[in-house]
């Protein structure tokens, strides 16, 4: 299992789980390593503001726009989400994701989402403010 | 030229004018900088938008035949070209490096029917600063 301390975030009422991983172009060229917050309101895999989403080039391994994929916030605002792929991996971690991201113009926020997760027995614990991940292998 | 300008964000402009002086230039000077960088970025941006859409015709176009006869391969598009269909991702993604097509902006992508997907996001609560 690997562990990640809550963290403040900016003006944010309360401490929050936050995991720091590499995150790379699938062809590994260009590699960064962030901090994302993680949103068990967000259903995707990662969300990645567009300037990191510039920097690794990831619009050189782009998924195609479509009219049928959007995002939209608790207000019910609608955005257009771009989708690239990228690999990330965690420190003390052997295991490589090839992960789903999702960006919008001026996406300034990292947040890991439901999707992600789904590989993990993730454990939020409020009193030591920390979140466990445990790798799930699939059968 | 003088001109007058309104709403401009205060304490950018106290940031923006101390950087001017650092730098030992008028402030004037430093707009007229910052006026064509801006400029030339929005360029870059709408080139690179251009491309994308030029990607998405291609992709729309080529589908009904490309599921016919290779659903579930993948495909690579770059700056409106029709690059190949792969056998997997791997490959996929090696033909952007084989291709020199890192940089551009292409897709690599999956032959499936569209389906639909609404990305949700949460909600947090901030003091106010």
């Amino acid at each position: 299992m690997i562990a990640f301390a809550y963290e403040s975030m900016d003006f944010a009422l309360t401490k929050a789980p936050f995991l720091e991983f590499s995150l790379a172009d699938p062809l590994g060229k260009k590699r960064t390593n962030l901090k994302g917050l993680v949103d068990t309101g967000y259903d995707g895999e990662l969300l990645l503001t567009s300037a990191s989403y510039r920097e690794l080039d990831l619009r050189s391994f782009e998924l195609p726009v479509s009219d049928l994929i959007f995002g939209e916030t608790v207000t019910g605002e609608r955005l257009d989400i771009r989708n690239s792929s990228a690999v990330l991996e965690f420190n003390g971690l052997d295991v490589s994701f090839l992960v789903e991201i999702d960006t919008f113009k001026d996406c300034k926020e990292i947040l890991i989402g439901r999707k992600f997760l789904e590989s993990f027995l993730t454990t939020l614990n409020g009193h030591s403010e920390e979140i466990g991940l445990e790798f799930l292998e699939k059968e | 030229m003088s001109v007058l300008i309104k709403d401009v964000d205060k304490e950018l402009y106290k940031k923006f004018k101390a950087k001017a002086v650092l730098k030992g230039i008028k402030v004037g000077t430093a707009l007229s900088l910052a006026i064509e960088k801006w400029l030339q970025e929005d360029d870059i941006i709408t080139d690179e938008e251009t491309n994308r859409i030029r990607n998405n015709e291609t992709y729309n176009k080529l589908l009904p035949r490309l599921i016919r006869d290779n659903r579930n391969a993948w495909v690579v598009i770059s700056e409106g070209e029709f690059i190949g269909v792969f056998k997997s991702q791997k490959d996929a993604v090696e033909a952007v490096e084989s291709n020199n097509l890192y940089g551009k902006v292409n897709i690599v992508s999956q032959i499936a029917k569209e389906k639909t997907r609404v990305v949700r996001f949460g909600i947090r609560r901030k003091r106010k600063a």
